[in-house]
């Protein structure tokens, strides 16, 4: 068993093969037996300590996945419509989704990062800049004069390489 | 107020990924539009308009320029732009051939060969066709490992096109031909792993037994076939030789109404894949749903080791009777996962209905249902009805208590779909 203990205090304790799919915790028990002190997690908190640990145990099992995505761009496409357990899983608040893709980077959980960042990918397909701006509550930060260049249409978007 | 701190907090929360994060964003969004012909500007190029950082990130990352669309063939700004931008990185392409610059797009992306590791083309009418396949003839692409050549609704005869990339084969690993067909014999075939068959053009007819055992005997690696539209010509009372698929895990094989029903039985009764895992199958109708039920015996003697079967009913007709044969749930002892999809909640009913009898018939010396079945995947529309018959959550719990008397797992994912989320294309 490997015990962790998070950034509000809040204790976890799981089974290996759960605990070392993060392979932050995988290098810090060092591949050993069971852990006597807790692992601390200091940049990730129960809520989202919860979630990861409910994505670790759902792919306990899972064969490991190729370096290289195989299959054609559609057949890609295709498992990336991801099997239906995960596509549920991810469906979460925004900010729940950012802590995930945090945690799962911190926690170097290489297919949980992909399942986040995919989902927020899916979330910006077919939207015009101004309409990611506000999904995403993004200020720009550009200049008056790159705002101007900015906009559709590829007459705007050639700027962009001046 | 709510919606203040949301927003405070999802701006926090954008802030703080990091960049590493952002270009694996990018690099999903840029794969999952590449195809997207409803948009002229590329996604990349509408990212870099978003913030300052944005640009930044998609200026510094040539790897993130790596996936070029090309859905307007006329105009090459976006695509010679691309390769610029994208460094030595590997190419991924897809080309929408559906105007006279077809041929001047090709052109510019088969100028640069050597780093093209995917190529996918949608053709919009038979002679653009031919405009690719010339230049495809003699074109050298030594890193190409992923090819797809997809004719939407060729209204003319076309048969085996002409060989391409001839002088030069690519290490193909994945290949997927819809509306198209190439002479199996072709060097293309050798390295495949993958391959994906879709509809035939109209004017060919379902391979026969030879072809799919030429298509295995030249590439003996194939993990994963998908024949989609397409069944092998198999008429019964002929004794065929057995087609050996050593490396075979996966197969799906999508069946239409029109498919008969001996075909598929001996489809599955001459392919030899020790390796088979997962066997996928759907089907348009009752009849082609009734081709897998008839084909259960077969199958679970040819394939004992399967673990994941994923079954999948485009009908809004429902059987009016529980399944003849209740082999399906006694047979398949190693089997763990089964992904279910149906447009219409009755079938999922008929199906669960079925397994529930199963479990319930714990006579001595019965085989109990799937002893080691972990997940059912249940996809379905989910309507509410004012009927008094038990719905789909009344039979799930059924079927829970039933595997549980018996001491058996039982997990289920539900989602609630609508037709055209599972229509086959």
């Amino acid at each position: 068993m490997v015990t962790v203990v998070v950034s509000d205090g809040v204790t976890f304790t799981m089974e290996q093969d759960v605990a070392f799919q993060c392979g932050l915790i995988a290098d810090f028990a060092g591949g050993g037996g069971d852990q006597e002190e807790p692992i601390p997690i200091q940049a990730v908190n129960s809520t989202v300590m919860r979630k990861v640990i409910e994505y670790c145990e759902h792919h306990r099992n899972d064969p490991p996945q190729p370096e290289v995505p195989e299959g054609t761009p559609l057949e890609r496409k295709d498992r990336r419509g991801r099997d239906a357990w995960d596509k549920q899983f991810i469906q979460v608040e925004q900010e729940l989704l950012f802590e995930i893709i945090l945690a799962a980077n911190y926690l170097n959980i290489k297919p949980l990062l992909d399942l986040g960042c995919s989902q927020v990918a899916e979330m910006m397909k077919g939207k015009t800049p101004a309409e990611i701006q506000q999904m995403f509550n993004i200020v720009n930060g550009f200049t008056a004069d790159e705002e101007a260049q900015n906009g559709e249409g590829e007459e705007k978007a050639r700027n962009l390489n001046s | 107020m709510v919606e203040t701190k949301l927003s405070k907090a999802t701006l926090r929360g954008f802030r703080k990924l990091p960049d590493k994060a952002i270009v694996s964003i990018f690099s999903f969004a840029s794969q999952i539009t590449i195809q997207d012909a409803t948009r002229p500007v590329p996604f990349l190029i509408r990212a870099g308009q978003v913030s300052q950082r944005w640009r930044t990130i998609v200026h510094e990352t040539p790897s993130l320029w790596r996936y070029i669309p090309i859905v307007d063939p006329s105009r090459l700004k976006y695509p010679k732009f691309f390769i610029e931008k994208s460094g030595d990185c590997d190419l991924e392409v897809f080309v929408l051939a559906k105007n006279a610059g077809t041929g001047a797009a090709l052109k510019t992306v088969l100028g640069c060969t050597n780093r093209l590791s995917s190529l996918s083309i949608r053709i919009t009418t038979a002679s653009l066709l031919f405009v690719v396949v010339n230049l495809l003839r003699d074109a050298k692409a030594p890193r190409l490992k992923q090819l797809e050549v997809m004719i939407d609704a060729p209204t003319t005869r076309l048969g085996h096109l002409p060989s391409i990339f001839t002088a030069h084969p690519p290490p193909l690993r994945s290949l997927r031909l819809e509306g198209s067909s190439f002479e199996y014999g072709n060097s293309l075939f050798n390295n495949l792993s993958f391959l994906t068959l879709v509809n035939l053009p109209r004017d060919m007819s379902q391979p026969s037994h030879s072809t799919l055992r030429e298509i295995f005997h030249i590439a003996p690696k194939l993990r994963r076939l998908a024949l989609v539209g397409v069944v092998p010509k198999l008429p019964p009372g002929v004794e065929y030789d057995k087609i050996k698929a050593p490396s075979l895990s996966y197969l799906h094989i999508t069946v239409t109404e029109t498919c008969k029903v001996n075909h598929v039985q001996e489809l599955f009764t001459v392919l030899t894949a020790p390796a088979l895992r997962t066997l996928s199958y759907t089907s348009d109708g009752l009849a082609s749903f009734g081709a897998f039920e008839s084909s259960v015996p077969i199958i679970s003697s040819r394939y004992p080791e399967l673990q994941g079967l994923h079954l999948t009913v485009v009908s809004n007709k429902v059987p009016s009777t529980a399944p003849a044969n209740m082999e399906l749930f006694r047979s398949f002892p190693e089997l763990k996962y089964l992904v279910l999809n149906v447009v219409d909640d009755g079938f999922a009913e008929y199906f669960l209905r079925a397994w529930i009898s199963a479990s319930q018939q714990n006579d001595e010396g019965t085989i109990k249902p799937w002893p080691k079945f972990k997940l059912l995947t249940l996809r379905a529309p989910y309507n509410d009805r004012d009927d008094e018959e038990e719905q789909v959550d009344d039979l799930l719990e059924t079927l829970g208590t039933a595997r549980s008397s018996l001491g058996l797992d039982f997990d289920v994912f539900e989602e609630s779909i609508t037709e055209d989320q599972i229509r086959p294309n």
